[in-house]
């Protein structure tokens, strides 16, 4: 009897079920499906996230995808994607991934390769140098968005009151106009910098190197900065900071500290990422427009006929990748080809495009009249070396550049050290 | 005349009204008086601790100031950016305090005096300038007294404005680099802010103009003996004051500069109308209170002459009308000892008298309770009724009860039998994770919504998923095992069966070199229960990564064999040829030398040797290759040959000393079958090509160990010699092509070296496995069997 009732229920409460199911497929069917992606971006130098959010307002509005947008700082960028890469099903789809990660990132399978998406017009028109730095084990890893690269800037007024008609061409000339300066009393300390012990130390390391005719790794890899060209460029850091030219407190300046002073007009001179024009340009935070121009970064007189537009600079190239364990690859793939694309950039002049198309479109020329200065300039970068071990290299790199700076060791001897703890970190040197 | 003729009661209550009546009015009078001057001395001591807390919120406001200013100038960034000269920075930086802070000005001088950044707010130019001294300087004795280290705040004023100023020293590693002055208005949110606090109107002077007032009217005037009191004698006082028509309580307070002279007053107000406003409502109240207590009295005075005058006598009255009525039974009772008390008892006495008519009544009692008996006779009745019924209700209980037995033996039946299912289902379940865990392949079952319901641990290994991960995922979200998914889902979709399909899935490792891509061979088929509805998808899967290597491996031994066949036909047929053309050259430069050009004729024909020689040495190493010498197999030291393989890579001149070599091997390794001068010539082969690929110095490291020793995966009975270098590493396009005859990437490489190492190898029935990391560098595992 008891187990009769019981079988009468069971029944009872399979119908409802049943009937619930029903319902809820109808219900679930009836409202339209509405994708999401979730997108991982650094808050630094370049796009300011203003300006990254109204590109992704526009695109939601063009396909209805929804783009839920996670600002993090550089630092804390590459730990969080590592730490997503590892679970089974990443948190972001897309994230910004800058050129020094492409190694490791698409040699461990982090992103998804990019070539059977990009077509051959695309890839013929976007810049070789800037292409190349996403490209690694012969295969595109991320999609070059920010075109960023380091120009020199210079306070013109300064320069006259000191007595000169031109910016410098040389480092040689650069120091002598600081004196001069010094000297005259104009301002105490005409260079200022970002100096800090972060990865723009590293970049500003670079350009010095390249400044002086050569390059920090072989091409097989291997650390060569302790000698040479390397060497050279930390001596003349130290030198500037000796001398007083250099501002003490680029040490602990990070590049919108750097661009802050400058534009504030206590710095004669200063070198920094694309963005910092547009900044010297707005009289809203401006002192110094109509006096703030950009310039070629200078190099050593010795090598100054070596570069085709006697300069060097470096690349902070960043591109947008796409997690290989996102649930939404198409969709990312859709938003990245969206906001990357020569239409957006060209409303966006305040970047260097990344297209040829864009950088060589007489209008576009007529709108910014130092687009062929720029696009110099950007022929003259120097990558920093594409290293499965990048991360840990560069931490050593910025670790004894900065005791250096800081009259910790001499620069040799800071170099020196650099060197064998990279090779130690390799396994190369007990 | 009238009051003879009231009663005694009336009589009493006239006499008490006119008491009550006189000193209630004397005593309104005097109180009300009381009140007001009490009001009015509580009003001028309300005043003068007004004026005491706004001399307090003064000094509060200095000392507030003084510390703003003492923090502002310990602020990194401006003590930094002054120190380095950056005047726009410091400028900007200072904006900003002074804007939170709500100041007037802030400024920053350097150790002489000097301004180098200024901030000041738009229309107040408050500034040291304004204070009385140079733009540019400010007060010598106070640049003198800031720069040993002291802080300064006082009051000053100009124009029509007073305010508080403080400077204190800048200091950078305890060296004083400058100074900060800052200055705050006495403007109107102050003293609204004052009078907010005081709840008093607050005016300011500056001298005895007035300034800034919060009272509705500014038309108003000081008596001139309290200016002359408050200006000239610098006292605090307290008057009364009309204002727009109306009576204000003031008190008076000097403002004084740092060197005690006079800068202007602060006066607070109080309205009086609040005070007036309370000392007539205080006497109207008296008035009411007095008229309610002039009524209270006469009540109480009715009462007093009802209660113990009247109402006794009326008392005797009734008491005397009821006993000449004949009614014996009331008795009238007077507690007073007066003499109406005694009339009471000698009334009481004579109705004691009369009692003895009472006994009439005791017949009647009887016949009541003779009712009563009858009364309880129907309740026992009605008892007996009640009893049966309740005997029925038992039996009906004791039914209920067998009824209850019945349904729990059904219930313990129905437990048992559940009981015995359940035992047989985790059996059944244990009996199938057994066989799961026993199983050499991975097991995954999917349910209908993509859900994996098992995974055993071969599976989990592969997968790199644990069970716990997979919980609440479907296997349709991770991407990188979508080759396995897209298959499950196409078996439940055509209800197909698949067996030995191949997929490629992304394998995650914690570890560097990070993931891989690893094929899978994977058969599914669909999971039904017994009425054979879908319950969800099957699949057994393996990782065929060795499988497929093996194949690899074959596919180039069938490649190199046939390939080596032919070449050999053909090198042969080249050799002799090559033959008579050396003995040609060789006869031409011996025997037919031609005078004039003799020296150009010799270097020619020598290098037509030299050439063929070259040739000859690349036809004889392929020849060794593509028809090698059977191995003259016999038991080996392995030990043995590898330091001979080290003696002859140290005589090579490939061998930089930038290249450290070292060696991992055990004394007590068991012996190897194979020909001791093959053996070395292969490891020889290996060694060279992984010198060659570290130019600029690195290390060799070669190991020797029991294959199992290594990695679980091999088989006890061979022998692993691991060479591994830190050189350039071989790129992946070009991995599998190493072993290839003729394949090099060096300009003078014969392309053979690696190919006979294989070859070699083969022909000792062992094999060779290559893992590369480009930039890290690369390992070659050589496996030959141990004599038995």
């Amino acid at each position: 009897m008891l187990i009769g009732r019981i079988d009468a229920i069971k029944r009872t409460t399979r119908k409802l079920l049943y009937t619930l199911t029903i319902m809820t497929v109808l219900l679930i069917s009836a409202i339209p499906s509405m994708a999401e992606i979730n997108v991982l971006y650094m808050a630094q130098a370049g796009y300011q996230p203003d300006e990254y959010i109204e590109m992704a307002r526009s695109f939601e509005a063009e396909t209805g995808i929804k783009v839920n947008i996670s600002f993090e700082n550089y630092d804390d960028q590459y730990e969080k994607i590592v730490a997503e890469a590892k679970k089974p099903i990443s948190k972001y789809d897309v994230i910004l991934l800058d050129l020094i990660w492409t190694a490791e990132f698409g040699g461990k399978y982090f992103v998804l390769p990019l070539d059977n998406k990009l077509t051959p017009a695309m890839k013929k028109d976007i810049a070789p140098v800037i292409l190349d730095a996403f490209i690694y084990a012969d295969q595109i890893w991320a999609m070059p968005f920010l075109a960023n690269f380091h120009l020199f800037f210079y306070n013109m007024d300064y320069i006259i009151e000191a007595g000169f008609s031109r910016p410098p061409k040389t480092l040689e000339e650069l120091e002598y106009q600081m004196r001069v300066m010094k000297q005259k009393g104009i301002i105490k300390h005409p260079w200022f910098d970002s100096w800090r012990e972060k990865e723009v130390l590293v970049c500003e390391y670079i350009w010095l190197t390249g400044a002086f005719g050569g390059n920090t790794f072989s091409e097989k890899g291997e650390p060569i900065f302790n000698n040479g060209p390397g060497l050279k460029a930390l001596q003349f850091m130290v030198n500037l900071l000796d001398e007083g030219s250099a501002n003490p407190m680029s040490l602990e300046a990070d590049e919108l500290l750097a661009k802050d002073v400058f534009i504030s007009g206590d710095a004669a001179f200063t070198s920094n990422w694309t963005f910092l024009y547009a900044f010297m340009n707005n009289p809203e935070v401006s002192n110094i427009v109509g006096a703030g121009k950009i310039g070629f970064l200078p190099v050593a007189e010795e090598f100054y006929d070596k570069y085709e537009y006697y300069s060097s600079s470096v690349s902070g190239f960043q591109g947008l990748a796409i997690m290989s364990n996102s649930q939404h690859p198409h969709e990312a793939w859709q938003y990245i080809r969206f906001i990357t694309a020569p239409e957006v950039q060209r409303t966006h002049l305040e970047e260097m495009p990344v297209w040829l198309s864009i950088q060589n479109d007489p209008e576009v020329r007529s709108i910014d009249p130092v687009m062929e200065l720029k696009v110099k300039e950007l022929a003259s970068v120097h990558h920093r070396p594409k290293l499965v071990d990048y991360y840990e290299v560069s931490t050593i790199m910025q670790k004894y550049i900065f005791l250096a700076l800081k009259k910790k060791l001499t620069p040799k001897e800071a170099l020196d050290k650099a060197v064998k703890e990279i090779r130690k970190s390799r396994g190369r040197e007990q | 005349m009238i009051l003879r003729k009231l009663s005694f009661k009336k009589k009493l209550v006239i006499a008490f009204i006119g008491v009550v009546s006189i000193v209630g009015i004397i005593s309104i009078y005097s109180s009300s008086q009381l009140i007001r001057n009490k009001l009015e001395q509580a009003l001028h001591e309300q005043t003068m601790n007004i004026i005491e807390g706004v001399e307090n919120s003064v000094e509060e406001k200095k000392r507030e100031i003084l510390e703003l200013t003492s923090l502002y100038a310990g602020s990194k960034k401006v003590v930094d950016y002054t120190s380095y000269g950056m005047k726009h920075m410091v400028r900007r930086e200072i904006m900003a305090l002074r804007k939170s802070g709500g100041l007037a000005s802030l400024e920053i001088m350097d150790t002489s005096g000097k301004l180098f950044a200024t901030a000041k707010s738009a229309g107040e130019l408050f500034t040291a300038a304004e204070e009385g001294v140079e733009e540019s300087k400010v007060d010598e004795y106070l640049v003198q007294r800031v720069l040993n280290g002291s802080s300064e705040v006082y009051l000053g004023g100009r124009g029509s404005k007073i305010g508080i100023w403080a400077i204190v020293p800048l200091e950078k590693f305890n060296e004083i680099i400058g100074m900060m002055q800052a200055s705050y208005l006495l403007d109107l949110n102050f003293i609204e802010e004052l009078k907010r606090i005081t709840t008093a109107d607050i005016s300011l002077f500056t001298g005895e103009e007035l300034s800034l007032t919060t009272l509705p009217s500014e038309s108003f005037s000081l008596k001139p003996e309290l200016l002359n009191e408050v200006l000239l004698k610098k006292k605090k006082l307290v008057d009364n004051m009309v204002i727009a028509n109306e009576f204000y309580k003031i008190g008076l307070t000097p403002l004084l500069r740092k060197d005690g002279t006079l800068l202007g007053m602060i006066m607070v107000s109080l309205p009086k109308r609040g005070m007036i406003s309370l000392a007539s409502q205080a006497r109207n109240r008296l008035l009411i209170i007095g008229g309610l207590g002039v009524f209270l009295a006469l009540f109480l005075g009715y009462l007093i002459a009802e209660h113990l005058i009247s109402r006794p006598i009326s008392k005797l009255v009734r008491g005397a009308a009821a006993i000449s009525a004949g009614d014996l039974d009331q008795e009238i009772i007077i507690d007073t000892q007066d003499e109406i008390g005694v009339l009471a008892g000698t009334f009481n006495e004579m109705r004691k008298k009369l009692r003895e008519a009472h006994a009439k009544l005791e017949n009647r009692i009887e016949l009541v309770n003779k009712e009563l008996e009858e009364s309880n006779k129907e309740l026992e009745r009605a008892n007996k009724e009640l009893e049966k019924t309740n005997k029925e209700n038992l039996e009906l209980y004791e039914k209920v009860k067998q009824f209850n037995k019945e349904l729990k033996r059904e219930i313990a039946l129905a437990t048992k039998e559940l009981e015995e299912s359940n035992r047989k289902l985790i059996y059944l379940n244990e009996y199938n994770d057994n066989i799961l865990r026993c199983m050499n392949s991975g097991v995954m079952v999917m349910d209908l919504d993509g859900k994996i319901t098992t995974l055993n641990a071969v599976g989990e290994r592969i997968l790199n998923l644990s069970s716990e991960e997979l919980k609440d995922v479907s296997l349709h979200d991770i991407r990188r095992i979508e080759g396995l998914s897209r298959l499950l889902a196409k078996t439940l979709k055509t209800e197909k069966t698949y067996v030995g399909h191949e997929v490629t899935i992304i394998q995650m490792l914690d570890k560097n070199p990070g993931n891989k891509m690893i094929p899978l061979q994977v058969s599914t088929s669909v999971l039904r229960d017994n009425n054979h509805r879908a319950l969800g998808v099957i699949a057994v899967f393996r990782d065929i990564s060795q499988i497929k290597q093996l194949e690899e491996q074959l596919q180039r031994s069938k490649k190199l064999a046939a390939l080596g066949e032919m070449s050999a036909g053909v090198a042969h047929e080249i050799r002799n040829p090559l033959g008579v053309i050396k003995s040609s050259a060789q006869m031409l430069r011996d025997e037919f030398k031609p005078v004039e050009t003799r020296d150009e004729y010799q270097e020619l024909t020598t290098f037509i040797i030299e050439e063929v020689n070259r040739l000859n040495r690349v036809i004889t190493e392929f020849l060794s290759f593509a028809r090698p010498t059977p191995p003259n197999l016999q038991e080996v030291n392995v030990n043995e040959i590898i330091n001979k393989t080290i003696q002859l890579i140290a005589s090579q001149e490939k061998v930089t000393p930038d290249v450290k070599i070292k060696v991992e091997s055990s004394k007590n390794l068991p012996l190897l079958m194979g020909d001791p001068e093959q053996i070395i010539q292969a490891l020889l082969n290996v060694v060279l090509n992984s010198l060659q690929a570290m130019p600029e110095g690195g290390e060799l490291r070669i190991t020797v160990r029991r294959a199992d020793d290594a990695e679980e995966k091999y088989h006890p009975s061979l022998l692993q010699i691991q060479i591994t270098d830190s050189g350039e590493g071989i790129p992946v396009s070009i991995r599998d092509k190493i072993f290839n005859p003729f394949f090099t990437t060096k300009e003078e490489g014969s392309g053979l070296g690696l190919a006979i190492v294989h070859k070699i190898i083969e022909n000792h029935k062992g094999f060779i496995e290559v893992e590369s990391e480009v930039e890290k560098g690369t390992t070659f595992k050589i496996f030959l069997p141990l004599a038995a």
